[in-house]
């Protein structure tokens, strides 16, 4: 079984690029797991686990099979900062490769689209990201 | 003696959306009940979204073979009155509308994802409905 902790440092470590970073708040401290502290700068890139469910064959489990969300969120009218991000993340993790600390990333690829607005009294935040597929072999 | 064949396919062809349509309600019934059971409900919301939950049909309706369509109700499928057509296949998990705030979370709160895990855990057991169902032809 891989822990979640080995997957979301190998994600942050993905992520944790020049190609996300310049297009973030505050660069790597804009790029965060689950939620952003009150104080962080936008645009923001969180990331966090959405399932997990373990493939079993053999009577043991083969592989891990998690679906993580990576979406961008801008507070502003316009949604280009969020969708430029969201680019940067797909072109990075679509298809590409995650260093797990022990265990092995067999695949990794885009899934599906996620986009909603969030209103909060006067402040627009528009969330945009994609949902990856990963499957994690321990 | 002459000997008539008669062929299934045409019965066959026609009862693959039935049954392959109510193995699918009951795999997404089960999905929408392990979201229901899993879903948060967060203040000032009460009950809300989690009494929402429900695994619903869609409006989508097929009249390819009517005089199939009384059969439909015997797999739980509703025959809108005045048709002779059924709700096809077209099946998934409601929740209130502001469940994607939950399930992939705002700026202010995490995220407390229900339905993609009930879905990922409930596809294996709904594919294999789907597989006993077309074995039974």
């Amino acid at each position: 079984m891989v822990t979640n902790k080995a997957v979301r440092q190998a994600i942050y470590q993905a992520l944790n690029v020049s190609a996300v970073t310049t297009q973030l708040g505050s660069g790597s401290a804009s790029l965060v797991n689950a939620i952003a502290p009150s104080t962080a700068d936008y645009p923001l890139c969180v990331f966090q686990r959405q399932s997990d469910t373990s493939i079993l064959r053999f009577g043991g489990n083969a592989f891990d099979n998690q679906l993580w969300l990576v979406k961008g969120v801008v507070r502003d009218t316009s949604a280009s900062a969020a969708e430029d991000i969201d680019k940067a993340v797909r072109d990075l993790l679509d298809f590409g490769t995650l260093t797990i600390s022990g265990a092995s990333l067999m695949h990794i690829a885009r899934q599906s689209g996620v986009t909603y607005v969030e209103t909060e009294g006067d402040q627009i935040f528009h969330h945009i990201g994609s949902i990856y597929r990963l499957v994690i072999q321990t | 003696m002459p000997v008539t064949l008669k062929s299934r396919i045409p019965e066959i062809a026609a009862s693959i959306p039935l049954r392959t349509g109510a193995a699918i309600k009951v795999g997404v019934e089960a999905m929408a009940a392990d979201a229901k059971a899993v879903a948060p409900d967060p203040a000032p919301t009460g009950q809300y979204l989690k009494a929402s939950i429900e695994a619903r049909s869609g409006d989508i309706e097929y009249g390819r073979d009517a005089a199939f369509a009384p059969s439909a109700a015997e797999h739980g499928f509703a025959t809108p009155l005045g048709r002779q057509l059924v709700t096809e296949n077209a099946y998934g998990i409601y929740a209130a509308w502001y469940w994607h705030f939950v399930e992939y979370g705002t700026s202010r709160s995490v995220a407390k994802p229900f339905i993609t895990p009930a879905v990922e855990a409930g596809t294996p057991a709904l594919l294999a409905e789907v597989k006993a169902s077309l074995r039974s032809l």
